[in-house]
């Protein structure tokens, strides 16, 4: 490849033999063991050869080809893109968070356990939930916890013929995996004409006796409120079955309500959403769960525990326990986070999250109701669902729209999701955002609604957009045809 | 509120624009019976100054010890200026890069952290990580299963395995019926192809090196041991220093290695975040779990990356996906790929060499002091973790306890190799962060309690 | 608009079948409705020659880069031979889904079940 058409060389291209970027005593190596002919490494692995300045220059300047938060507004639906507090970072990386190891015994780790414990409290607190666990990595793990605890229940009291999971069509794919990974049969389930779930729908499904639960987002995914929420967990537990609610919508609900209040069995959070742990461009993310009485028993070991001369402890003699689901403890270093953010923004705070999320999540619904196709014509939760229908008689589609925000400097919000909007677009603004950058983000979407109108729209502003970025409209079908993974095939 | 700007002006604005009286009109859906009355019961708000006394008083609640604990974890060390690199905005804040256009600075860095465990491992394709090791197993397996196009059936794993690892993927193999059947090693630790399990309805067979007890394993026979069951081959690796002078299982046509990145620049932090790693070899890659980055070109021809095949994922496959996972752990990835460009060939090696010069340290020490026969120190090869083999479970115990009252961690205690007729074996790990001062500490320490 | 070739028969999961000039012997492909939904094709998963399939069953898949589209057999009967130029290069199914593009030749059991395919006028309406 010339190197005009590259927009920044890979570490690898920029190596020469000799450059080194670290500082190592090599004096003081002794003696070793010779290692047997049989187990020594035959070939040489081609790492680059960088000097320091060369690994910073590089790293630099890839970091100036990403969007994030701290440049930009990401209003998407679903992922609660808020400002990640610097406070938190600070908190996290003292130095006695950084170095202990995750077997140190529990003597030596009171710290930590202290810790962990009060953000259990806090989340316990927030949710309704009988008990929490941290141990999650993230929110799919938190959903595995939940349908396998959910199995462990039904497994437990023998009731083999509870096949099946009741998942909304309008659910996360990771739903629908979580279920299977578990042994279980998906039953989609439809929402009414009101975007919801009905009460009557679910008594149908539930009639031949073979649901072992349900799996809702509440706020679902089209940003309403499961009005029915209280009578069908009431319902599923008559049945005796459980009641699973996917937390990625908890930034909806902060203060406001409870799931477990509401009958919720198990929950996930996602720490990296409402709590604000950073995304760092996919992920690590932290997924604990909350659980009613009914499911403390299977709650994944460890345990942490108060004794009580107030120190803590590991438990892991808990028999009906799925076991363990995640090396260790979990992810100590964004539960840290986390817990900072929580107790900087206390009880008063807390409320004014949902608050305010709700509020600017209506004000994008009303400033673009009229130039968009709305899903679902009454007041949202914190998201709002849109639709290309009113654009795709112009030939301008959800896709075009997206990318040409990009052009337009702004992150695209979440599209083509949930899929029983055609062409969706679900918009979330978050509480970190000002009206200023809310209303800026309106008039973008209202400039491209009014470009689509005029004549030859989609040759002058959507077609092969984004055109004005440093890299321009992705080919994401070459990708796909002529597999490149590793630099080891260039 | 610093991350709160509505104020009551604009609240009012939004309401009116809304066509409401009250924010409670907003939110009618929400059935009262459970509506929160009034304030969460959380305690009080706290300033940043008080933040930081809050937390600091956490910290030092933990007490301080000299650690040799491993088993998958390991006090490496790392330049300085990766934390700096690391806490750029653009890396730390960014999201998924679903948006390839607007994201090439994680995707070019992901494409280069792929492309540095493949030569790692000697393995032509790695994914974008997974959670942890573990987990990384867990997925190796069921990965497995499905080139092998069975739903139920054996795994065979190697009685080396991490006891926590074995118990980890219980949990998730019994609901779907996979069993798990043991390959025992030898007396030594390491495990023979001659002594693998015949199991009819097999379809892998996983090997974990280095092992629990610190014993680096011989990849031939691992492939020795799958070709004769014509299952596939599963190397776990859950520390990569070991392959930098250590064999690279890609190199012996192993079908798939998992394992453990954290000792790549990330901290022990109390157990996370890690970072699991998967391979496997291209004509398989449609089955691999995960997120892929690949290579590609934008409209005017310029290189560029994207995530890619992302029909294997459940965003779009929903229940026939490849795993539910959802997230990689990216952050911690970058961590790798700034750690890995920075040491380079060099740095690794040298570090490898200090490792391995540390545990001959200890190993010297303790048979120069070590005068029992209650204790076999081992001298299988073995890489930052050495075995002393105890034939009584309670000395084993009690030397643990003993050391940990004078605030030195002295390791983990394992079964020992079930044909090596000992009972327990306490694994002392040590890095190239291990003094040789302290070194002499520990012996004598234990020969002290030994005696 | 999506090219309905008239001389061919159709599914209701977007499928052309063409017979051919040996006794018993059918084309199967996805028509330009299907490749037009599903965007740039970038891979096909294709059964192997050989296998008894009946009507209805999942036979394989086409991947677009955001998409996957069950491939069902039509008809009851025997895979006779199937497209492998395909996995070299599956642009044809875009480019040419009524020629190039085609998927699988087998041997049907049964005319009836020929018979209860849609017409094209049929299919236009369905495609609606």
């Amino acid at each position: 490849m010339t190197r005009k058409n590259i927009r920044f060389p890979l570490s690898i291209e920029q190596s020469r033999p000799g450059h080194t970027g670290f500082s190592l005593p090599s004096k003081t190596i002794g003696a070793v063991n010779e290692i047997p002919e049989n187990l020594r490494r035959k070939s040489t692995p081609g790492l680059p050869e960088l000097s320091e300045l060369q690994v910073v220059r590089h790293f630099t300047n890839l970091s100036t080809a990403n969007y994030s938060i701290d440049s930009g507004m990401y209003p998407l639906g679903s992922c609660t893109m808020k400002y990640n507090p610097r406070i938190n970072e600070k908190t996290a990386s003292n130095p006695k968070f950084l170095n202990i190891h995750p077997r140190t015994p529990d003597k030596f780790a009171q710290g930590c356990m202290s810790l962990m414990y009060e953000l259990q409290m806090c989340l316990k607190e927030i949710s309704g939930f009988e008990q929490i666990s941290l141990q999650p990595a993230a929110g799919a793990q938190g959903e595995y916890v939940g349908i396998r605890m959910i199995r462990a229940y039904h497994d437990l009291k023998g009731n083999h013929k509870k096949t099946k999971i009741l998942i909304p069509e309008s659910a996360h794919g990771t739903n629908c995996a979580t279920a299977v990974m578990c042994g279980y049969q998906v039953v989609p389930v439809k929402a009414n004409e009101r975007g919801i779930l009905s009460l009557e729908t679910i008594k149908e499904h539930c009639a031949a006796g073979d649901i072992a639960g349900i799996m809702i987002t509440n706020p679902n995914t089209v940003g309403l409120f499961e009005e029915d929420i209280v009578k069908i967990a009431k319902h599923l537990h008559e049945v005796d079955a459980l009641v699973y609610c996917d937390g990625a919508n908890l930034n909806a609900k902060l203060g406001l309500t409870r799931p477990g209040d509401a009958g919720v069995d198990v929950m996930h959070f996602n720490l990296h959403k409402t709590f604000t742990t950073p995304h760092g461009g996919g992920g690590p993310g932290c997924g604990a769960v909350g659980v009613s009485a009914r499911l403390q028993p299977h709650l994944p070991t460890p345990i942490l525990l108060k004794k009580s001369d107030g120190s803590f402890e590991w438990d892991t003699n808990r028999p009906s326990s799925i076991g363990s689901i995640k090396d260790y403890n979990g992810h100590f270093l964004m539960m840290v986070r986390a817990l900072t953010y929580i107790r900087e923004l206390g009880p008063e705070g807390i409320r004014k999250i949902s608050r305010d999320a709700i509020l600017l999540a209506n004000y994008v619904r009303v400033r673009l109701g009229e130039a968009y196709h709305v899903a679902f014509e009454r007041p949202c939760m914190h998201e709002v669902v849109l639709s290309d229908k009113k654009q795709k008689g112009h030939g301008v589609k959800t896709i075009d729209i997206a990318k040409r925000l990009i052009d337009l400097g702004i992150h695209p919000p979440t599209i083509y999701f949930p899929l029983i909007v055609d062409g969706a677009i679900m918009i979330e603004p978050t509480e970190t955002e000002s009206l200023e950058e809310v209303e800026n983000f309106c008039l973008k979407m209202l400039q491209i609604a009014a470009e689509a109108e005029e004549s030859d729209a989609f040759a002058k502003y959507f077609a092969g957009a984004p055109k004005t970025t440093p890299t321009t409209r992705i080919n994401e079908t070459k990708a796909a045809r002529d597999l490149v993974l590793s630099w080891k095939e260039l | 509120m610093r991350y709160l700007p509505l104020t009551q002006k604009q609240e009012d604005r939004i309401l009116k624009l809304c066509q409401v009286e009250s924010f409670d009109q907003l939110v009618q859906s929400i059935p009262e019976s459970i509506r929160v009355d009034g304030l969460l019961r959380l305690p009080e708000a706290l300033s940043e100054m008080e933040l930081c006394q809050h937390f600091d008083n956490y910290a030092n609640m933990n007490s301080d010890a000299k650690s040799y604990l491993g088993q998958g974890a390991y006090d490496h060390t790392w330049p300085a200026v990766l934390d700096y690199l690391i806490s750029r905005g653009e890396f730390l804040t960014a999201y998924t890069p679903y948006q390839a256009e607007l994201s090439q600075g994680t995707l070019q860095s992901i494409f280069e952290f792929q492309s540095m465990i493949a030569e790692m491992t000697g393995m032509e394709i790695s994914n974008a990580s997974l959670y942890d090791g573990s987990t990384a197993a867990l997925e190796a397996i069921l990965m497995a299963a499905r080139l092998q196009r069975k739903e139920q059936g054996t795994i065979i794993v190697s009685e080396g395995v991490y006891e926590d690892t074995l118990s980890l993927l219980k949990t998730y193999l019994d609901p779907l019926n996979i069993k798990i059947e043991i390959w025992k090693s030898d007396a030594t630790g390491q495990a023979q192809a001659s002594s693998a399990p015949k199991v009819a309805d097999a379809f892998g067979v996983l090997l974990q090196s280095p092992n629990k007890w610190g014993v680096v394993e011989d990849w031939a026979q691992l492939q020795s041991a799958a070709a004769s069951l014509n299952v596939k081959s599963i190397a776990h690796v859950p520390e990569m220093h070991s392959l930098t002078e250590f064999s690279a299982p890609g190199d012996f046509g192993v079908d798939i290695v998992s394992g453990e990145g954290q000792g790549y620049g990330l901290p022990l932090g109390y157990g996370g975040p890690y970072l699991g790693l998967l391979c496997c070899k291209k004509q398989d890659v449609r089955q691999i779990p995960g997120r892929l980055v690949g290579q590609t070109e934008d409209a005017t021809g310029q290189r560029a990356f994207c995530v890619t095949l992302s029909t294997r994922e459940q965003h779009i496959r929903r229940e026939k996906a490849t795993s539910n996972i959802c997230s990689n752990q990216n952050l911690m990835a970058l961590r790798a790929a700034i750690y890995l460009s920075l040491m380079g060939p060099k740095g690794l090696e040298t570090v490898s060499k200090m490792n391995r010069s540390r545990l001959f340290t200890l190993q010297s020490l303790l048979s120069d002091t070590l005068k029992t026969d209650a204790v076999t120190i081992s001298t299988a090869p073995c890489f930052n973790e050495l075995s002393l083999h105890f034939k009584s479970e309670k000395t084993c115990e009690s030397l643990l306890r003993n050391l940990e009252s004078k605030n030195i961690l002295a390791g983990h205690i394992n079964k020992a190799p079930v044909e090596s007729g000992f009972q327990s074996s306490l694994t002392i790990a040590v890095t190239e962060k291990s003094c040789p001062n302290s070194l002499k500490v520990l012996a004598d320490a234990i020969c002290g309690e030994l005696k | 608009m999506s090219e309905i070739r008239e001389n061919l028969r159709y599914t209701t999961d977007h499928e052309w079948a063409e017979k051919l000039s040996q006794p018993k012997k059918v084309k199967v492909g996805i028509t330009d409705f299907a490749q037009n939904s599903l965007g740039d094709v970038t891979f096909v998963e294709l059964p192997e020659a050989g296998k008894s399939v009946k009507k209805g069953e999942v036979i394989g898949s086409v991947e677009s880069v955001k998409a996957v589209s069950d491939i069902f057999a039509p008809l009851t009967g025997k895979i006779l031979s199937v497209n492998e130029a395909l996995n070299d290069d599956p642009s044809p199914l875009n480019t040419a889904p009524f020629e190039g593009g085609w998927l699988i030749e087998m041997e049907i059991e049964n005319e009836e079940e020929w018979n209860q395919l849609l017409s094209a006028q049929a299919y236009e309406q369905h495609a609606q």
